[in-house]
This record gives structure tokens, sequence and C-alpha cells, in this order.
């Protein structure tokens, strides 16, 4: 009988643990054709079971986008389900039908009452927004996991609400001025929210410098026709991940402007020529190209990192879903 | 069999190398260096999480919660499999064969569906109380209320002609004139049939207003509209549903009025209204010559350009004869020379008129043209045509 253990402990030393790794690559290892089969059977199902199948359906598909993904050589897990997806789904409706279900119902015997909740389900929404951004992105990290540990966000809901409101009247009351200076709070907050297991992620982007590159952004898209938005939209996320912080290593974007616009090229031609049979491929490419430029570069001590009890629901995600709220991949 | 991994307690997020090795019913986890058993999971309790893309696989037991190990050798995890070990193989080379057979799967679906729905659409319309698709009437007409042309005269004579054609009101429905420069005619839901400007102020003759009528009741009569409202929306929600796209289906709300007014008939619906304006014009004794001659310079008017939409349908001609040929017991004119000059004033006192574009405030210019009589649905937005172009499929 072979006896079982010692397992190893957390933050103890142990003789095969190799030194911190200096420089954690992304990596995606998908490819164009299994997407596509995971695509197909999804969209298969779908139709064949007039949509039940959708949860699962979306599932599959971030689980493959997801599990596709290697950090420093090892993949990604993603763990969530069909069914809370479904669950998630089911309490989204009922939202719904309770901001303008009721209202329409109403206005058939009493039109003025129901016009008024009619207003008053439309600004429902306004919150609803922020609530679904940050619930959707808790619900994806807390069934993300890399070594067995679990990702996370903090609790902060309230907080994120109430910094996306005071961005939304500044921004009115400065004509947009204040936006890109309440965006990178916003990023802030969230940013310094996620954690790996027990260890948080940092964020030291200041405000004045996101506002810099957004105005010259802005500016630079409108006098180039659009044309500029690519090299905007690279330098924003060089910012951003540049300045996030894990224990002591530090994020890298090696993205150029010509790179991202390259991107957008292929994606928007070869989803339109292939009429969208292609995104799949179209999709891995731009993984491809944009997760081999992320790194962090410095000292990670995966033996610090300890397992924490992590929390999201599927409502917020499929909530970010149904306002139509770009989070995926 | 034994091969190597990486272990994870699943209380930290190092990993140690490890090796495996399948001992009989069993898999035994063990340090590199063989010092330290970490595991013994029953293969029957395993989990396999194969990764899709690449040999790379985890291995979970419910008897150790938490812990699992990763390996990429394909050998150790297919006799893992035989041994009883739950989760999927990989589909590997056959991925591309059921790729493309789900994919023709799902074309084969949609196709059916495009050809099948007409009839259905068609028998689950015909089955709708009239009185039911009456209440989309009022939104319909609340867009065009302000651009309604309001004339007595006009509307007296419009009654002749509806008498003369429908002299037992049998078709439910409500007829009027609209402020639109474009020659059209349109049967919208709830049997709202509405003549514009266009068409009433280039008709030569009550025959010819009658002839477009009679084609538009024939509309209202079948059902079309309905028909065709029921089937965008059956196969606008397969498809939102299909994609995921929920927004979609807020899209298909019957109450989205501007929906109402873009549905465009089929061919062979629109033939359909030609075979039943005719019977309804021949029952009146009424010359769907001056119908013919209608459509005759709505040809003239593609012929010159100004209506694209006519000159990608060659079929007119087609119509022209079919309507020519149609034998007729002639009655007296449908109006007197008093009435026709009142309908073709309907909208003297209007102001400028409007596009429908501008009416229905489409946002899109690539929009089909609307419903049952699509004119120049092609001709830019305030641009009058020259020639009329209701009944044109």
């Amino acid at each position: 009988m072979q006896a079982i253990g010692p397992y190893p402990q957390p933050g103890a030393p142990q003789p095969w643990q190799a030194a911190p790794p200096s420089r954690l690559e992304l990596r995606y290892v998908g490819t164009g054709g299994g997407l596509f089969f995971v695509v197909a059977k999804n969209l298969l199902l779908t139709l064949v079971t007039l949509g039940i199948y959708l949860p699962w359906a979306r599932t599959e598909r971030r689980k493959y986008l997801c599990q596709n993904i290697e950090v420093g050589g090892q993949r990604l897990r993603y763990h969530g389900t069909g069914r809370e997806v479904l669950l998630g789904y089911l309490k989204v409706a009922a939202l719904y039908l309770l901001l303008f279900g009721v209202p329409w119902g109403v206005s058939a015997v009493y039109p003025m009452a129901g016009l008024v909740l009619r207003f008053v389900g439309i600004f429902a929404l306004i919150p609803l927004i922020p609530i679904a951004i940050f619930g959707s992105v808790r619900y994806r990290l807390s069934r993300t996991s890399l070594r067995g540990v679990r990702f996370g966000l903090e609790a902060g809901a309230r907080g994120y609400l109430l910094l996306y409101l005071k961005m939304m009247l500044f921004s009115v009351l400065t004509l947009g001025l204040y936006a890109p200076y309440g965006s990178n709070q916003l990023h802030r907050y969230l940013i310094t929210r996620h954690r790996y297991g027990s260890e948080p992620f940092g964020y030291d982007g200041t405000d004045i410098e996101a506002w810099k590159i957004s105005m010259r952004g802005f500016l630079l898209t409108i006098v180039t026709f659009g044309f500029y938005s690519s090299w905007y939209l690279a330098s924003i996320q060089r910012f951003h991940i540049g300045h996030t912080t894990f224990q002591g290593a530090r994020g890298r974007l090696d993205l150029r402007g010509g790179e991202l616009f390259q991107i957008v090229m292929v994606s928007y031609f070869g989803t339109l020529l292939t009429l969208g049979i292609g995104l799949p491929w179209v999709t891995t490419y731009a993984l491809q190209v944009i997760l081999s430029k992320i790194s962090f570069e410095g000292p990670v001590d995966f033996a610090r990192i300890e397992q924490r009890a992590v929390t999201g629901s599927a409502a917020a995600d499929d909530l970010a879903s149904a306002l139509d709220i770009g989070l995926e991949v | 069999m034994k091969a190597p991994g990486d272990w994870s307690g699943g209380d930290v997020a190092a990993l140690v190398p490890v090796e495996l090795e399948l001992d009989g019913d069993r898999l035994v986890v063990r340090t590199a260096d063989g010092a330290t058993v970490l595991a013994l999971w029953p293969v029957a309790t395993l989990r396999i999480d194969a990764m899709l893309e690449g040999p790379m696989a985890y291995i979970e037991s419910p008897e150790g919660p938490g812990r699992t190990v990763s390996t990429a050798d394909a050998a150790l995890l297919g006799a893992l499999r035989t041994a009883g070990a739950r989760g999927a193989a990989l589909p590997g080379r056959k991925r591309v064969r059921l790729a493309m057979l789900f994919a023709a799967s799902i074309a084969a679906i949609f196709g059916g569906l495009y050809a099948a729905m007409p009839a259905i659409a068609h028998a689950i319309a015909v089955r709708v109380p009239f009185d039911v698709e009456r209440r989309l009437e009022p939104q319909v007409q609340a867009i065009f209320a302000s651009d309604t042309c309001r004339s007595p005269e006009a509307a007296a004579a419009v009654e002749a002609i509806r008498a003369r054609i429908d002299p037992a009101r049998s078709i439910p429905a409500d007829v009027s004139i609209v402020n639109i420069a474009q020659p059209n005619a349109f049967a919208l839901p709830g049997g709202a049939v509405l003549l514009t400007r266009g068409l009433v102020e280039g008709a030569q003759s009550g025959e010819e207003v009658a002839g477009v009528l009679a084609h538009e009741l024939a509309h209202v009569k079948h059902r079309h509209v309905l028909a065709e409202l029921i089937q965008d929306t059956f196969m606008s929600g397969v498809w939102a549903v299909t994609f995921g796209d929920y927004t979609g289906l807020v899209a298909v709300d019957p109450r989205t009025v501007e929906r109402l007014v873009q549905l465009r008939h089929s061919r062979g619906v629109e033939a359909e209204a030609d075979r039943t304006g005719l019977d309804i014009l021949a029952a009146a004794h009424v010359s769907p010559a001056g119908l013919a001659d209608f459509l005759d310079r709505n040809q003239e008017g593609a012929a010159a350009g100004a209506l694209t939409f006519l000159s990608n349908h060659p079929a007119t001609a087609d119509r022209i004869t079919m309507i020519r040929s149609a034998h007729v017991e002639k009655g007296p004119p449908v109006l007197d020379d008093e009435q026709l000059e009142d309908l073709q004033a309907a909208c003297s006192g209007s102001p400028r008129p409007r596009s429908l574009r501008e009416i229905v405030g489409w946002s899109r210019r690539s929009q089909p043209a609307p419903s049952s009589s699509p004119g120049p649905s092609s001709s830019p937005p305030t641009a009058p045509s020259p020639a009329p172009s209701a009944l044109a499929k």
C-alpha cells in the first residue's frame, strides 16, 4: 500500500520549485478550424432546440477561447456552466419583463401611467449598465483559473456605479472633456479589484496621462476621418496594460497602431468577403497577434499565490449581453 | 504505463512536476523523484478536461477536490479513457468533416424554413380574426396622419371607385391618399390602403386608379400583409435566437411600426393579387386596359432610368400582357371628368410632398421598397418620379 502525502504547503519552499519566472508571455493556441467546429455545433444545436441550447453554446465558445490561452506555458481553464447561464437568462428576462412588460401592460389600461413607467424603465437601464459590466467581469473571473487557482473580482459594484454616474454627469457638464479622465478612474477601480488567488493586481496609470492620450487620439481620429482610431486604441491599451502590475511584474503590450490597423482590416474584409463564415479564422488571427504582444515582466512567485473563495453571478453577465455590452474576448 | 505531468494542489498556484502511472484501476500521482505519492485515484472517478487544441488535458477526481494533474501524454489519456475515465476524446481530424456537416445542416434547416414559411404564415394569417389584425391599423395610420390629404371631394371620388369595385364592402379596407410624390400604393396591416399623391395626380382615368385599388384590395382580402409580417417576424426570431442576438427580438416587436411598412411581397403573392384584382375588375365591369396603360408608363419611366426598381423586373411586361388579355365586359366609366379632377386635386392644398423615407424616418437608405406595390425603391427620397409605379412587382 502506497502512502499519500504530505502535500506541498502554501508558501513553503519546495525542492522542485524553480526560481520565479521573470517574464510571463501570453499565447493563443486555438485554431480557426477548431473554433469553426465549436461555432457550427453550437449554431446547429441552438437552432434545433429553438434557442434553449444558447446558454450552453455561449459557455462552450467561451471555454474554447479561454482554454486555448496560455499564460507562461500553462493553459487558462474555464469553469462556467450552461446551467448557470440559463438561470441568469431567466433572471434577466424577469427584469426586462418588470422594466418593459409591466409598463406596456399598464399603458393598455392607464396610458399616462404606462408612459411614465416606460420612461422609468428606460432610465433604470442607465445604472444597470455599470452594474452589468462589473458583474460580468466578476462572473467571468470567478470562473477562470490558472494553475488550479481562481481569478476573482472583489465586491464593489456600488462604488463602480457611483464612479460611473459621476463620469456621466461630469462628462455632460464638460461636453465630454471629462470622459477620458473618468474612464481611467473606472479602469483603475476595476483593475485594482482584480485578483489572482490571494494576490491583487495593481494599476498606476494617472488620470491626467490617460486624458492626454485620449484627447490626442480623439482629435487625430477626427482630423484623419477615423483612420487614426487604431493608433489611438493601441496607445490607450498600451497605457492600460503597461500600468497594470501583479506582484513584482508589470504588464507590457507591444502592439503598435499599424499592427492593430492591419488586424482591423483583416477582420473587416475577412468577415465581409466570406459573408461571416470566416469569422472564426479572423477571431483566431486577431487573438494570436494581440495575445502574442502581451507579457508580464518581473518576478511572479506562484508559491505565494493562495486559493481564495470567489463568487460571481451569471445573471450580470447575461445582463451585459442583453444590453449589448461587448465584453467578449 | 507512466507519463510526466504537473500537479496542482488547489491551494497555491505553484505546480509540482509529477509522474503519473496507470496502475490497474487506479491513477497514481507521484512527485517527479518518486519519493512522495500525492494521490491514488480510482480511474472510474476521474474526469478528463481536454483542451480541444493540443494534447493538453486536466485530470480531476472527486476524491481530491480542487486538486488536478495536467498532462500532454496522449497515450496515458487514451488508456485512462479505455479504463473508464469520463471526458470526451478530442474529435481530432473528424472535426473538419463534422463542422462541415453541422454547417450544411444549418443551411438546410434555414433553407427549408424559408421555403415552407410562406405557406405556413399564410395558413396562420387567414386564421387570425381580422379584428385582431385591425388593432395594428391605428399605429400605421398614425405614421401618415400628418401627410394624409383630406379633400372631401377626393374622398368622394375614392368612395365612388370603391362602391364600383367592391359594392358589398366585402373587403374591410380604409383607403386614404397620402402626400407622397412618388406614384405608388400600399396595403398595410389592418386593412389600411394608401394611394400616393403622385399616383392620383398622374392617373389619366378612373379605370387606372380602380385597377391599382383592386390590386391592393386583393392584398387585404388574402391577408398578404399579415402573412408576410408573420413570416418576417418568425424568421427574424429564429435568426435572433440562433445567433444569440436578442436585440433582434426587440426589433420583431409587432409594435415596431416602421417594420410594417417595410415589408415586401414575393412575386407569387403579387401574382395572386394580380389575378384577384382582375377578378374584382371583371365583376365590376371595369376595363383593365387602364391598369395596363398605367404599367406601360411605368416601363417608360424605368427605361428613362428614373425607376430602377422596375428595370430589374422584366416580369412587368408579362403582367401587362396578362392584364390586356383579360376579357372584361366593359361597363360605364368609373369616374366622370369632374370626379377625376377632384381626385387629381386631392393634395393640391397640401404642403410640399414628402418621400416615404422622410415620413417613416428610415435610417438606412438600402431598405427594401414598402409593402405590396413597391415603386421606385431605389430612387432618391425626394426625387419625384415621372411615371407611376403602383402594381409594379
